[in-house]
């Protein structure tokens, strides 16, 4: 039935029925996938002209007087917004940096544990603190981190001089990676540990009869086999580097830590506590939607260069 | 147990790999302990700060105090109902269309990737969405407006879809399909049997989801009988949620049963349900490396 | 045991008769010649659930032909209020929060103006008459697109300070009548104890400023200062940098908890029970818990208790008292409602002399009862079922949804004079008598155009004052930048705040 797998580069109108025909029960099977995201994400996807309009609630999104680019100008003039937009990026690089590799780092460890109740143990231990909500996480950090908690009675029977986390901004940073990190690692390592598990282990038989060494198969095989979730993670974590859940900086920050913990999310947030501006910040999402989409472009070109993995 | 000869560069590197978990298993698990500590430790010894290792007094009132609102045992069982029947809807959808997505040649797969992967970076917002699903579709003070509504995550597909990509070699279905098999069966009789550790994470994922969410509740339902426990209990968890006033009026005799000791008994009581769940799906995320590691 | 079965029995009898009401047709009580049914919607809090079917409700669709429909939410309520009011899919009757979502959201026409409808409310101006507010709550234009909760009676605590009283006697110092005063204590209470923080605060560094600001002779942000006789961005003034200071040096004395602007409330009142604070300028209604479990661990001599509110430099004793009205909350009407004067009719009800008592005493005969002198009081079979849960006046309230909490508009908590003890008693009354506390002045009516403008610079001005005034507290900021902080603090806006202010004020004097 199918001669070639080989990709026309411009079908005829004849070779499009003849692949549809071909794809048919595939085809079927995304109808119900497609109708969900035709009916839940793409109907009300005409939300986005709010941010082009002036928004009245009795006029309603389709009758509102359109204003065009206005919301977009007034906050792309604005510093404070340009201050929020550097925070987010470097706030979600910095956390990427440390927060990508780390459930890779642990699903490989855990894969090296060779009791399996440990294993077991350690895994289930490991995704726990990802059931602990964000505003629970925040609170035990403050009551660690404050001037009298754990961490500073530490530092002071060490020696030290007290350190006032919340109130110094290069603190900001450090406490906010490494309470996700904590949140998150366990659980992201899931995904790694899922496609572990469809590894075919003859490979690793035979490689450790042709005398690998222990690191030599994480290097040689197990981490080749992960490239491509890999990839697809990084692709998709390049979508969310606009992204902060303002929730938890609005916990952590203090006015002291301003300059580094202000991010788009705060700031819209901050100008929501007196206003209601759907349009305003219809617009600033826009505008953040649109920066991931170059991200998400550009990791994705370059995945797809390198490792010949890409999302689309 | 296996005992392979290790080098001694490889010993190094396991005791790191030691080292590691421990500290790791220990951060994790020690706030857990001390919640429940708090829990169960006298109201006056937790305000005072004294309760940190080991409890001070017993006594279970914080979750009895939960226990006394009647409306906590419907929200139990509605939120069992609502799970399961969400992450079967989600754990179908998924698959539906991680499969055909998967496969490298489908005509067509750019585009349909184009358009879910745009849903991720793009949306409508709140007030089209509530438009769309209470008002056109007249889902209002029904479970099913958010079980629909959050029919699948485009992220999961995605996690889905790699996995097949990456599990399920193209030449298997060539093979199939030369056998006469059409994609129906390729995918019943070829495919499922080898996802079941993605099948596992994804009912994982999908019923944590499930489990968690409350937001989509509390905007389309109306009625507090049908109410999920996480919708019940996150007011309680959110401290300062009650603001200003709320905090004034609330007299006192807030007394022997702390505040925290509340709000960990709560977390406790929400969070191991769920976290029960994982040993049951783990052994379809071990079972390749334990034949392995046994021959090893 | 007997007389608890039988007020099951009885509360049962009662709700089954109002189910044979209904089905023998409408009473002379009712309010409409047909049963009418409305949607309401609340918030509900964790301190007082009550559920939605209950025995007011019962009461009210029995005697009133008036079936209410309740939504009640737990969580998040401002999201679910703003959306359901920018969909237009409202409610008939919604308790929102008053600032932001009723202030900001009166403009878009989906509220009834029910300022046309007042003629047919004589109920709720009776209830109103004595607000001094009324009018600063209504629009520019004179109207109203909300409504306001009432108060009959209540039981009012104040930001009050307080002091441990045994560590005041051990100081040798009376108690503080000054603000200067307060300082020496402050300092002699740091030395009675150098490892604790005699002043903690909670949430955010504006905390503190703005429970000590105002009786210290200024004001936080913007406030109508009484002594000039006109709204003031206080938080840039020459009185304000003294206060700024005030703060520094009980920093850098050891005498403000490092924690200060990071504190939840919990750690807050652990600092306080746990002796490690002992000078206390928050909510009074704290002291209590702090006294019994400082009796607990330290002993009986060990307790707070509420001095009078400082003199400032100007010699005024004052504070913003919490009020006897409520503020907070706004009663709104659905604008497209197909039955506005029923609706309106159905809330000014809830004003009524009955419905004072019914909604925050419940019914008559289950929960309460007459005394020979014409007095209501809890019947104590149904009250004590309540004692030994963690609040049991709110658990009462809760178990049949009365009260501010639960459906009540006009508050009378009259009940919970049969739970409250002596001690707490002894403070009401206290602050009830202090002159100090005095009811606070709103914002007068702004036009539309004013409160956008106002929310812009007001977003412009928080970015560089809070971390100016946090950073001088602490040390961070040399307070010798207050003067240049204050100068771009007035040209990004504060100027224009208080004019914008100021012109409102002389709007509504002149109406």
């Amino acid at each position: 039935m199918v001669q070639s797998s080989s990709i026309d580069r411009k079908p005829h109108q004849n070779s499009v029925w003849k692949h549809i025909k071909r794809d048919k029960y595939l085809l079927l099977m995304l109808i119900l996938p497609m109708a969900y995201y035709a009916l839940f994400k793409y109907g009300p996807m005409y939300g986005l002209l709010m941010g082009f309009e002036n928004y009245k609630i009795k006029k309603g999104i389709i009758g509102s007087d359109f204003v065009g680019f206005k919301h977009f100008a007034k906050f792309l003039s604005d510093d404070l917004f340009w201050r929020a937009f550097k925070n987010t990026i470097v706030l979600n690089v910095l956390n990427l940096i440390v927060c990508f590799p780390a459930p890779i780092l642990l699903a490989l460890m855990i894969n090296e544990i060779q009791y399996i109740q440990m294993k077991k143990f350690v895994q289930s231990v490991s995704y726990m603190p990802y059931f602990i909500s964000t505003v629970v996480v925040c609170s035990i950090a403050i009551s660690f981190f404050s001037n009298r908690g754990i961490i500073n009675n530490l530092i002071s029977g060490l020696g030290f001089e007290r350190i006032n986390f919340f109130l110094e901004a290069r603190w900001f940073r450090p406490i906010y990676i490494f309470t996700d990190l904590w949140q998150h690692v366990g659980w992201d390592s899931i995904i790694y540990l899922a496609a572990l598990a469809g590894c075919d282990m003859e490979v690793y038989e035979a490689a450790h009869i042709d005398g690998a060494g222990r690191f030599q198969q994480i290097w040689y095989i197990t981490l080749p086999y992960l490239i491509p979730t890999i990839s697809i993670m990084l692709i998709l974590a390049m979508g969310k580097l606009m992204d902060v859940s303002f929730e938890k900086i609005l916990l952590l920050q203090t006015p002291s830590t301003y300059e580094v913990s202000d991010v788009i999310a705060t700031m819209v947030y901050r100008r929501g506590i007196q206003n209601v501006e759907f349009s305003y910040s219809t617009a600033i999402g826009t505008f953040q939607s649109l920066v991931s989409t170059i991200f998400i472009i550009s990791a994705n070109a370059i995945s797809s260069k390198l490792s010949e993995t890409s999302l689309f | 147990m296996l005992k392979a000869k290790l080098s001694v560069s490889e010993k190094i590197g396991m005791a790191v790999i030691g080292i590691v978990l421990a500290t790791m298993v220990f951060l994790c698990i020690f706030p857990f302990y001390h919640m429940l500590v708090v829990a169960i430790s006298n109201g006056t010894a937790v305000i005072q700060g004294k309760v940190t290792i080991w409890p001070i007094g017993f006594s279970l009132e914080s979750f009895k105090q939960l226990f006394r609102d009647p409306y906590v045992g419907y929200a139990y069982k509605n939120t069992l109902l609502y799970v399961f029947l969400g992450t079967i809807i989600n754990l179908f959808l998924t698959t539906m269309c991680a499969y055909p997505l998967s496969r490298h040649n489908l005509i067509g797969k750019k585009y349909f990737m184009g358009i879910i992967v745009f849903t991720m970076l793009f949306s409508g917002g709140m007030i089209p969405t509530y438009i769309m699903v209470a008002i056109t579709l007249n889902l209002k003070n029904t479970f099913w407006a958010v079980l629909l509504l959050n029919g699948m995550s485009t992220f999961n597909m995605i996690v889905m879809r790699t996995f097949f990509i990456t599990t399920i070699p193209e030449s298997l279905v060539e093979a199939a399909k030369i056998d006469g098999a059409n994609d129906i069966k390729i995918f019943t009789r070829v495919v499922l049997p080898l996802a079941k550790p993605i099948l596992a994470t994804m009912f994982l994922f999908y019923a944590v989801a499930q489990w968690n969410r409350f937001f989509d509740y509390m905007l389309f339902l109306n009625d507090k009988k049908t109410y999920p426990l996480q919708l019940l209990i996150r007011a309680m968890v959110i401290e300062g949620n009650l603001g200003e006033t709320a905090q004034k009026q609330s007299a006192a005799n807030d007394l022997f049963v702390s505040e925290t000791g509340i709000k960990y008994a709560v977390i406790l009581i929400t969070v191991l349900p769920i976290i029960m769940l994982y040993p049951f799906i783990q052994k379809y995320l071990v079972k390749g490396q334990m034949v392995g590691s046994l021959k090893g | 045991m007997a007389k608890k079965v039988l007020g099951l029995v009885l509360a049962l009898v009662l709700s089954l008769g109002s189910i044979c009401a209904i089905a023998d047709g409408p009473k002379d009580t009712w309010l409409f010649d047909e049963p009418v049914t409305i949607t309401y919607m609340r918030p509900e809090t964790s301190n007082q659930p009550f559920p939605e079917d209950n025995a007011v409700l019962n009461w009210i669709s029995d005697n009133l032909g008036v079936n209410i429909d309740l939504i009640l939410v737990m969580s998040d309520y401002e999201d679910k209020c703003k959306t359901l009011i920018a969909t237009g899919d409202m409610p008939d009757i919604m308790v929102v929060d008053r600032e932001p979502v009723a202030v900001a959201m009166q403009g878009e026409g989906q509220f009834l103006k029910v300022s046309d409808y007042f003629d047919l409310m004589p109920n709720y101006l009776e209830a109103q008459k004595d607000n001094v507010n009324f009018k600063r709550l209504m629009t520019a234009d004179g109207d109203a697109y909300y409504l306001l909760t009432s108060t009959f009676f209540r039981y009012t605590g104040a930001t009050a300070p307080a002091v441990r009283m045994d560590m005041l006697a051990a100081s040798g110092l009376g108690t503080p009548v000054t603000f200067d005063d307060v300082y020496a204590l402050l300092k002699n209470l740091k030395e009675q104890d150098p490892n604790s923080f005699p002043v903690s605060s909670r949430w955010s560094y504006s905390r503190i400023f703005e429970t000590w600001a105002y009786p210290m002779g200024s004001g936080f942000e913007m406030y109508y200062e009484p002594r000039e006789s006109k709204w003031i961005y206080g938080s840039i003034t020459e009185d304000f940098k003294e206060i700024v200071s005030y703060f520094h040096n009980m920093y850098v004395d050891g005498i403000l908890d490092p924690d200060f602007s990071i504190n939840e409330s919990s750690n807050f009142k652990e600092r306080y029970a746990a002796g490690s604070s002992s000078y206390h300028f928050e909510n009074s209604s704290f002291l209590m818990n702090y006294n019994a479990i400082l009796a607990d661990s330290v002993g009986k001599e060990a307790y707070f208790d509420l001095t009078p509110v400082p003199t400032n430099k100007y010699g005024e004793s004052r504070q913003i008292g919490w009020g006897k009205f409520n503020y907070d909350d706004a009663i709104l009407v659905n604008g497209d409602a197909k039955n506005p004067e029923q609706i309106v009719k159905v809330i000014d009800w809830f004003y009524s002399p009955k419905a004072l008592e019914i909604t925050n005493w419940g019914i008559e005969g289950v929960s309460f009862r007459y005394t020979e002198d014409g007095k209501r009081e809890l019947i104590p079979e149904y009250a004590e079922q309540f004692i030994g849960t963690s609040d049991p006046w709110r658990s009462f309230m809760g178990s049949m949804g009365l009260g501010q909490l639960g459906l009540a508009m006009y508050i009378d908590e009259g009940t919970q004079a049969y739970y409250l003890d002596d001690v707490s008693a002894a403070q009401y009354d206290y602050i009830a008598n202090d002159k100090a506390y005095a009811e606070p002045i709103m914002a007068p009516a702004f036009t539309d155009d004013e409160l956008v403008e106002l929310a812009e610079l007001r977003t412009e001005i928080e970015a560089i004052i809070a971390p100016a005034l946090e950073g001088m507290v602490t040390g961070a900021v040399s307070i010798d930048t207050f003067d240049d902080m204050a100068a771009k603090v007035r040209n990004a806006g504060a100027t224009r705040i208080e004019e914008i202010y100021n012109n409102a004020e002389a709007r509504m004097a002149a109406n």
